[in-house]
């Protein structure tokens, strides 16, 4: 890649070298052309890289209010709300509030958490891990050990893409509307994870086939000569070399669930103590979740508590990101 | 290549398979079968309880549902143009500022950048990829929301009076609009749009660019000779991608994008509309009876633009692809 | 008790066999903490309102055990959750342990989940509606009155922090025939007020609401004649109004906005310190929109037998007339005795001490004569 580079910088350079004057006028117009063109594509990095400082410094900068361990662990305060109104003499005078009790300070302040969340989102994203990946993974070795150019195998294949666009709602409505409504279950962890688990499935087995493509042909033939089987070959050689591959894919798309909040809408409750929390088949919430229901509750201790959640989010989602290129580029690498 | 590793290739498997036992493979088979099935069997399940479930209004509204704008959840009224209006329009916002500044930097990214500054785009993007949705959302709502609607309050003074500025760009807005809902779906694809193009410029051959070069044109010149024409199915396909994560895009449009209980087909983008995923997000969870379904309804036809979506999307990729190799 | 539903996994259903052994254990305690429900029942009744900890004890509190659930409507639930926290205060320092949960999802929310029994008791700002009544076959529910509240006409103008409206007035304000604040029937509401010419900018719910529900239901009631868009948790707004999410949205659009009005409850407006209009009550006079006026609108409304009751456009002429009122719905049959002491003893303290701090979170308290009724109403919760 280096080398097209120089390349192309010398043939350019041999162009601005003119040795005809009339030549050398249009050069000119055309590099100023070729300036331009090429400041406008770096702007537009600028462009798209300007949101991402923005959101960035936003929320790192309104989160330092509230972030910490505590915060992490401790339940959702649920009278701050009522604390905030019984403070406020001002108001109390205004609105014929109650004067007297605005003077007595609360006993306990309630402090800041995002705990129930927290525990909700590694619950809820933990099983729907569980459901997609594996079934994902042996989906992607139907389609690329078995299935092939049949029929069926590229039927399969253009229905996951279709599955990649299904809108993330539409996956919670299914559930609400299967499992919550027809089936009688009720919201819960385990509905946002069927929820969360259907968004990651056609993730996971488009990426788990371009892995399983990587293995070289050679290896199932070595294999395959030796007498092994297909589903030997597959377990013992094609899978492990494919590992860091799979691995990566597969973080990639619990990244995306751990961040999604309209499947889990109608599906997960809610829940406000992180014993609730703790539960599978129990009412329960995430921090996506968390998020939304805290942007329109008002008040001065939800907004806080909103920058606080977001920042952790960000920060879960970056990390199984980061990691899953960090993997993805040791398996390019071999 | 494949005769190998296909199990059901022929008598030379059978042979082999006498030595080992078959049962363990037959149901590896099978396993592996039915996990491929399970798409179609959940795709299946979705087309169907939706629909099973929006039935009661399709059925008495029948084509009105789809082309009525009059959404009266009271008197048991339901029509979802203005809602498939406000997706259309969002998205389109979302695709015209997006598309421009996706291909620049992937230009960028391919022609212009040293190797050092690629790594730094692609991770810039992937990035912005992975900031959840709810987080735009909260940005937009609590941050910009205030300074939108001073802004967008001193363009839609500024436009009256002039003929059709002032009807794109009415006044009373809030600062959560048509237009703000647009400009964060534009954040949110530019990324995947950037990658998709990024990768089909890669694909141009590296001999087509530099013969250019060679014949004396600019880098602007090759780009507009060379790269872009070569990779316009390419382009298509990532536009139509980026348009099917807008449509479908809930938390941060129901946000930002103004909430209106009957949206009508207005070009008035500074002011509110809704879009379909946002009217099911804030409804869906207290509706019952026929405003349920539908809302479950709104589902059913995301669900279908879905489809046609992703089958118009091969059948354009597949149109450019064609005739480029004609053209070459 | 943690689990309602058996899920097929072999797990589970261990997790359930385990349960229900729990609650066949808790069955034996049974006839002792019915008895003493029953005793702390009349002994609060007759009780003030005030003391927690010092009572908590006498009255059996320390008796009462486990974890409710709830969930519903949005209006009651800073009221729900501060007295709930108390009440597990004061149960905590008799020697008991409860835990009650309030999730505030909506009304019509709240009555679903309580049909299919996956909550102990549902808050609902409206009774149940007969579409709604099958879910609930042949179950018998009890309506506890719990607050009121007025919901303000929030509303920022530069320079006129006092503004009259009669219902008419806002009928026409919020359906956009009057679009400017210096509008004939404002000065007529508001002699002497100079208003400025600014372009009034309604601002309403987005999504589905109570308080939206209520709103309208007024203007039914109230301008029967001018009020076209009927009502309902949504309507159909004239498309130059602005929708904004929840009331919090709804406030802060309120806050930018100059010229805007908006219905809120009054915490919401509190909260971010609006300017609120009074209102034109069916007596003819202005009510300023205050917890006490709220009050006088319950105590005018006509109780039903089963409690339930519409405060709206009450007759009374210290009564503030958009005046929502809410309930709290429970089983009178209650799946075990530990459930119902528990139930009995909350909605005991919420009748009670949980009234004495209405004021204090804008809700109006229930007027005595109600709240005794609500009280008495508590014996018909039995277990079985």
């Amino acid at each position: 890649m280096t080398a097209t580079t120089t390349e192309r910088r010398s043939a350019a350079g041999r162009l601005a070298v003119p040795t005809d004057v009339r030549v050398a006028t249009v050069t000119g117009r055309r590099l100023a052309r070729n300036r331009v063109a090429t400041g406008a594509m770096g702007l537009a990095f600028l462009v798209a890289a300007l949101p991402l400082l923005f959101v960035a410094f936003t929320v790192v900068g309104k989160a330092t209010n509230v972030m910490g361990w505590s915060f992490l662990t401790r339940d959702i305060p649920t009278t701050a709300a009522a604390t905030e109104l019984q403070g406020n003499c001002a108001a109390a005078s205004k609105y014929g509030g109650d004067t007297a009790a605005c003077k007595k300070v609360p006993a306990a302040a309630p402090r800041p958490g995002i705990g129930p969340a927290v525990v909700g989102t590694l619950i809820t994203t933990g099983l729907a891990a569980l459901l997609a990946i594996p079934l994902g993974i042996l989906a992607a070795v139907y389609l690329n050990e078995y299935g092939r150019a049949r029929p069926l195998a590229r039927l399969v294949r253009f229905m996951t893409d279709v599955m990649v666009g299904v809108p993330s709602i539409v996956m919670g409505i299914f559930v609400y509307a299967l499992w919550v409504v027809t089936m009688g279950q009720g919201r819960s962890a385990l509905a946002a994870s069927i929820a969360l688990a259907c968004l990651m499935l056609p993730i996971v087995v488009r990426s788990s086939e371009e892995m399983l493509k990587l293995v070289p042909n050679a290896l199932r033939e070595g294999s395959a000569a030796l007498g092994s089987r297909t589903w030997k070959t597959t377990l013992r050689v094609v899978l492990p070399t494919a590992l860091p591959g799979l691995v990566s894919g597969a973080m990639l798309a619990v990244a995306r669930a751990a961040g999604e909040t309209a499947p889990v809408l109608f599906t997960i409750g809610a829940a406000a103590t992180v014993r609730q929390a703790t539960t599978v088949t129990g009412q329960s919430t995430t921090l996506s979740f968390q998020i939304y229901n805290l942007i329109t509750n008002g008040g001065r201790l939800s907004p806080q508590m909103a920058w606080g959640a977001a920042f952790t989010l960000i920060v879960l989602v970056l990390a199984l990101t980061l990691i899953a290129r960090a993997v993805s580029a040791r398996f390019m690498m071999r | 290549m494949q005769t190998i590793a296909d199990p059901e290739a022929g008598p030379e498997r059978s042979a082999l398979s006498a030595t080992n036992g078959s049962v363990p493979d037959t149901a590896f088979r099978v396993l592996a079968l039915a996990s491929g099935l399970l798409v179609l069997v959940i795709l299946a399940l979705i087309a169907i309880t939706t629909t099973q479930k929006a039935w009661p209004v399709l059925s008495k509204h029948q084509l009105d549902y789809f082309f009525s704008t009059d959404w009266r959840p009271n008197e048991q009224h339901f029509g979802i143009l203005g809602f498939v209006w406000g997706t259309v329009v969002a998205s389109t916002i979302g695709i015209v500022l997006a598309v421009p500044t996706s291909i620049g930097i992937a230009l960028f990214a391919t022609e212009v950048a040293p190797r050092r500054m690629r790594r730094t785009i692609t991770t810039v993007m992937d990035l912005l990829a992975s900031v959840p949705s709810v987080v735009f959302g909260l940005v937009g709502f609590l941050v910009l929301k205030p300074r939108l609607q001073n802004w967008y309050q001193a363009l839609g003074r500024w436009c009256e009076g002039i003929p059709i500025l002032h009807n794109v760009f009415g006044t009373g807005s809030s600062g959560t609009s048509l237009l703000t809902a647009g400009i964060v779906l534009a954040i949110m694809i530019t990324p995947i749009i950037t990658s998709v193009t990024r990768e089909v410029f890669d694909t141009v051959p590296r001999n087509d660019k530099e013969g250019a070069l060679a014949l004396g044109a600019t880098r602007s010149e090759m780009i507009t000779g060379v790269v872009l024409p070569h990779s316009s199915g390419g382009m298509a396909g990532a536009v139509m991608l980026g348009l099917g994560r807008a449509k479908g895009e809930t938390i941060a449009v129901t946000l930002l994008i103004g909430g209106v209980s009957n949206p009508q087909i207005t070009v008035n983008i500074l002011g509110p509309g809704d879009a379909m995923p946002s009217a099911i997000a804030r409804n869906l969870q207290e509706a019952s009876g026929d405003f349920r379904a539908a809302l479950i309804g709104l589902g059913v036809t995301l669900f279908v633009i879905t489809m046609l979506i992703n089958l118009a999307s091969r059948r354009i990729v597949g149109v450019f692809d064609q005739r480029l190799k004609g053209a070459s | 008790m943690k689990i309602q539903r058996n899920r097929l996994t072999p797990v589970l259903a261990l997790v359930a066999v385990l349960a229900l052994l729990a609650a066949g254990c808790g069955k034996s305690s049974k006839s002792s903490s019915t008895t003493t429900a029953a005793a702390d029942q009349s002994t609060t009744t007759a009780g003030s309102a005030s003391s927690t900890t010092a009572a908590g004890a006498a009255t059996g509190l320390d008796k009462v055990s486990g974890t409710l659930h709830g969930q519903g409507s949005s209006f009651q639930d800073t009221f729900e959750q501060k007295t709930a926290s108390d009440f597990a205060a004061a149960v905590k320092s008799a020697g008991g342990n409860v835990t009650v949960l309030y999730t505030k999802t909506g009304s019509s929310d709240g009555k679903k989940v309580l049909a299919d029994q996956s909550v102990d008791f549902a808050g609902s700002d409206s009774a149940i509606k007969p579409a709604e009544q099958t879910a609930f076959g042949t179950r018998k529910i009890l309506y506890f009155p719990v607050v009121g509240g007025p919901i303000s006409l929030a509303y920022k103008l530069q320079g006129v922090p006092k503004l009259r409206l009669s219902a008419d007035t806002i009928s026409k304000i919020f359906q956009a025939q009057i679009t400017s604040w210096d509008d004939a029937a404002i000065k007529a509401d508001n002699p002497g007020v100079t208003l400025p010419a600014t372009k009034i900018a309604v601002v309403h719910r987005s999504d589905g609401s109570g308080t939206t529900s209520n709103f309208t239901k007024y203007l039914t009631a109230a301008a029967p004649t001018s009020w076209k868009l009927g009502n309902g948790e949504k309507v159909n707004w004239p498309a130059s109004t602005q929708g904004a999410e929840k009331s919090s949205g709804v406030i802060s659009v309120v806050k930018q906005t100059e010229g805007a009005i908006a219905y809120a409850d009054l915490a919401d407006a509190a909260k971010e310190n609006l300017d609120v209009a009074s209102v034109k009550n069916s007596s003819g006079t202005y009510i300023a929109p205050t917890p006490d006026a709220a009050s006088a609108a319950l105590a005018a409304a006509t109780v039903k037998a089963d409690l339930t009751y519409n405060p709206i456009n009450a007759k009374a002429a210290d009564a503030y007339p958009i005046t929502s009122p809410t309930w709290i719905l429970v089983d009178a049959k209650q799946k075990s005795a530990a459930k119902a002491a528990a139930i009995k003893a909350y909605l005991n303290f919420v009748l009670t001490t949980g009234q004495a701090q209405a004021k204090s979170l804008y809700y109006s308290a229930l007027p005595k004569a109600l709240a005794d009724k609500a009280i008495t109403q508590i014996d018909q919760i039995t277990a079985g």
